[in-house]
């Protein structure tokens, strides 16, 4: 064989050589990819979790959302009905002698207490009262479940 | 050893809740016995009201008017509200605002105010609104303590609503000459 013809020969194997070391590493390089972290199932599952806790909120924040209104609109009936309550006892007018007659009301103190609570139109308030105290705690529970509702999505999953 | 649980637990969130549920039965005790009393008084003197109708007022027991509220048909034994309808003596009748007629017994002891001043019994006239603060009998009555002559609320400034002053008519009649 011609030495010229040989040197080529050579020339070409050796570069197929490099080039197969090449490919070798490049694969070598692609099967070692990086293991997923170790925490990876504990942060799914923190996530799902989450979901699902956010889907129990979203129905609890519809319901109080209803006992908001339900109450909002509850407010002016029974608004009225303290209103004509007091009107038709004779409580404001027991309450008017404390102020014009402090000093004999003091002196019938007794008999004075009794004739308030007896014309305190006690059930009106309550009622008035109850009302008052679910349309504060579903403000409160509304405004606390908003609060995670609405806020950014709550992720443990840390970004590199 | 023994002594420090002792100790923490009466320092514990359970000891509090245990305390707080004890305060709060005794309020709740203390407003039922309350509760009791006044409606102990209210149905006594509502019975005595009905069974002497026909001596205080004339009538059937039970009376004319009924009261109309339903739910609540005692009546409020320590004092009342209302217009005098007739003056009998020392006796007055008054109407309230339920529309309840009251016997209220004026005694030597009452103290009648009306403005500023003290007047006698024998100044009120029938159609003064009054306000009445005294204990019930068991004739039915309310015996007076204090009695407070009011503008009624058409004698407000002569029915006008929302200007809470004496009307000049009424301070015509009541302002010493």
């Amino acid at each position: 064989m011609h030495p010229c013809f040989v040197l080529i020969n050579r020339r070409i194997k050796l570069s197929f050589k490099i080039m197969t070391e090449k490919k070798h590493r490049k694969l070598a390089n692609f099967l070692a990819s990086p293991e997923p972290p170790k925490d990876l199932l504990e942060k799914i599952m923190n996530q799902i979790h989450w979901e699902q806790e956010r889907r129990i909120i979203k129905v609890r924040f519809t319901l109080f959302s209803v006992l908001l209104v339900t109450s909002l609109i509850a407010l002016i009936p029974t608004f009225k009905m303290i209103q004509t309550s007091f009107a038709q006892s004779e409580f404001i007018n027991f309450i008017q002698l404390a102020f014009t007659d402090t000093k004999a009301i003091i002196n019938y103190f007794d008999s004075f207490i009794v004739a308030i609570l007896e014309s305190l139109p006690v059930m009106a308030i309550a009622l008035f009262l109850f009302v008052i105290f679910v349309l504060l705690e579903s403000i409160k529970y509304i405004a606390q479940y908003s609060k995670s509702l609405f806020s950014p999505l709550k992720t443990n999953l840390k970004t590199n | 050893m023994k002594n420090m649980k002792f100790n923490n637990f009466f320092q514990s969130k359970t000891f509090k809740i245990i305390i707080w549920v004890v305060v709060a039965l005794i309020v709740l005790l203390l407003v039922f016995r309350l509760g009791i009393e006044v409606g102990y008084k209210k149905a006594q003197f509502s019975y005595h009201w009905g069974e002497n109708y026909h001596l205080n007022f004339g009538g059937p027991k039970g009376g004319f008017f009924l009261p109309p509220n339903k739910n609540d048909e005692f009546i409020s034994s320590h004092g009342a509200a209302g217009q005098i309808i007739k003056i009998d003596n020392n006796n007055l009748i008054i109407k309230d605002k339920e529309n309840v007629e009251k016997s209220v017994l004026i005694k030597d002891d009452t103290t009648i105010f009306c403005l500023r001043q003290k007047i006698k019994a024998s100044d009120l006239k029938t159609g003064d609104f009054i306000v009445v603060i005294g204990d019930p009998n068991n004739a039915g009555q309310i015996e007076a303590k204090l009695i407070r002559v009011m503008p009624s609320p058409a004698q407000i400034n002569n029915g006008v609503p929302g200007q809470n002053t004496f009307s000049p008519k009424f301070l015509r009649n009541r302002l010493p000459r």
